[in-house]
């Protein structure tokens, strides 16, 4: 069986999902953190995996959508699952113009463009404070919709985060996936065989967008709380790294890329203060030992214990 | 009516006319082979054709519809598939996959964001058959990126032969190739040619290999056509041809 197979993934998310009925609730608040980031992580990776548009702004979406749904938790005291859902839905409303402006070049140009909305996020809600909380941010959001307890928010995100497996599993085998394949690999044959890449890559754009929304919801529900460092470049950086980890373009790489470098920040953190210098070494070895990230290591592990 | 009819096609960079007002028929499935020496204006007339590059000046008309001002996905679906000077191909995905691409192009469908399994499936078998007819069979599991030069010129005509277009459009497809590889292409492409359903604009640098191809024949000279006839005429036109291909550039 390849690691990479979704019956594989699904039943890890489930394995994942059923740990919180037996772990510590510290250790299951943990792992459920780390699991939005795999959303999040896995998002970023229909961007700069599938269609290699490199991203330095993916802390937009997210913090769009974990801002929107605190607004709906708030303000219309809906239900989380629901205000999810709408909040992915907006986010990817957003995502059409926005992407309209960022897929008109791929490279140096999108990364700026990225960075620039999400940075003009970061102003507004850091500016904006009788609607945002400004630097406060918004705290106190209701959980609301959920039977109380931490193993059955691990459950939830759990299942989104499988639903979201699905689509992106989904949408990358899919015909219209493989012309945004196409588009990646060579825009001038794309054109040729009747695609305007502009339009393809917008639509990638809108569905990264939608997932990073849906990511950014749920960590609001998470941590009952948002503040404008969701919108900070240093976290479009972190997720970014997560992927390169991972291994782009896998879907299932990101994901664990998010899980590794979420639990080694964790420890490394517990042993010394300066814990960022570590991680900054490790991943430096990781990136030249496996180029194709963890996701590449682990193929060629399995591949060659098959043989 | 024809498929194809281009009026007063002009392409300037500031002063420098390098396609100048060139008129040009082609009935349904015909085939034509344009020459001419380096920077005659070959593939810039292609360009603009194909959409690929804006007019200076001219219209082109496509089955009767002025599609003069269309970028080159609109001329795609409309039926206009080329090969590149440069090989356009996707490196990283299989040749298989590649030429699925063009049936998948030609089946239309587009926009289509899950499942498609059956179809893609389809695809598959059709994009085979193309290959095996260009004897590439072998190599459909290959990332495109892996296959030999000629190989690789070969596998951008199998993907535009999937799109079964209205008109074809090849751009020196042995363009690198060994002498013994463009025999071998010559051979195929005569095969294909006989029995395609396609009108096909060629252009080519090994005259051998036009005079073997095309049946019609276009000289362009600093941008201008210099002659247009069936292909014998245009070669027994001897005096001027060798003259203007062997001595003046």
């Amino acid at each position: 069986m390849k690691p990479a197979d979704p019956k594989l993934v699904l039943l890890a998310i489930a394995l994942a999902g059923a740990l919180g009925f037996v772990l510590p609730g510290h250790a299951t608040t943990l792992l459920t953190e780390a699991l939005i980031l795999a959303l999040f992580a896995l998002s970023l990776d229909l961007l700069v995996g599938h269609a290699r548009l490199t991203s330095f702004g993916h802390a937009g979406p997210w913090a769009f959508g974990a801002y929107i749904a605190a607004a709906q938790l708030l303000v219309l005291q809906i239900p989380l699952p629901l205000a999810v859902l709408v909040s992915g839905l907006a986010t990817a409303v957003i995502a059409i113009p926005v992407g309209w402006l960022c897929v008109r070049t791929g490279g140096v140009t999108f990364a700026m463009l990225s960075l620039a909305f999400a940075q003009l996020g970061f102003a507004v809600v850091f500016k904006w404070n009788a609607v945002t909380g400004g630097s406060d941010g918004l705290a106190g959001l209701p959980r609301l919709g959920l039977p109380a307890g931490r193993e059955v928010f691990l459950l939830f995100v759990c299942g989104v985060l499988a639903a979201a497996y699905l689509l992106a599993h989904g949408f990358v085998t899919s015909p219209l996936g493989r012309i945004v394949a196409a588009v990646r690999e060579n825009e001038q044959r794309a054109e040729a065989l009747g695609h305007d890449p502009r339009r393809i890559r917008l639509v990638v754009f809108v569905l990264s967008y939608f997932l990073a929304g849906v990511a950014g919801a749920l960590y609001a529900g998470f941590a009952q709380f948002v503040s404008p460092e969701l919108f900070f470049w240093t976290v479009s950086g972190h997720v970014l790294v997560m992927v390169v980890l991972g291994g782009a373009g896998t879907l299932v790489g990101p994901m664990l890329g998010a899980l590794a470098l979420f639990y080694a920040e964790h420890e490394l953190s517990a042993l010394t203060e300066s814990w960022g210098l570590a991680l900054g070494l490790l991943f430096m070895v990781v990136v030249i030992a496996a180029p194709t990230g963890l996701m590449g290591w682990l193929r060629a592990a399995v591949g060659a214990r098959g043989r | 009516m024809s498929l194809l009819s281009c009026r007063g096609l002009t392409r300037a960079w500031g002063a420098f006319r390098a396609v100048d007002g060139v008129d040009l028929e082609l009935a349904e499935r015909e085939i034509c082979a344009v020459i001419g020496p380096n920077g005659a204006g070959k593939s810039t007339l292609f360009a603009m054709i194909a959409g690929n590059l804006r007019k200076t000046a001219g219209t082109v008309h496509l089955g009767g519809e002025d599609v003069s001002a269309l970028p080159a996905h609109a001329m795609a679906a409309r039926g206009v598939a080329r090969s590149f000077q440069i090989t356009a191909i996707c490196p990283e995905l299989t040749a298989l996959e590649n030429v699925r691409l063009g049936v998948q192009a030609r089946e239309g469908l587009r926009w289509q964001p899950l499942g498609g399994r059956a179809a893609m499936r389809r695809g598959e078998e059709a994009a085979m058959g193309w290959l095996e007819r260009l004897g590439l069979a072998g190599k459909a599991r290959l990332p495109a990126g892996e296959l030999a030069h000629g190989d690789q010129r070969l596998l951008e005509v199998a993907v535009a032969l999937a799109q079964r277009p209205r008109l074809l459009i090849l751009d020196e497809p042995t363009q690198g190739m060994s002498q013994g590889e463009t025999r071998r292409t010559v051979a195929l492409l005569r095969g294909i040619m006989a029995e395609a359903e396609t009108a096909i604009l060629l252009v080519e640098h090994d005259l051998e290999v036009v005079f073997e191809l095309a049946p019609r024949l276009i000289v362009l000279h600093r941008g201008r056509k210099i002659a247009d006839g069936p292909t014998a005429e245009v070669r027994a036109d001897a005096a001027v041809q060798e003259a203007y291909l062997g001595g003046l550039d």
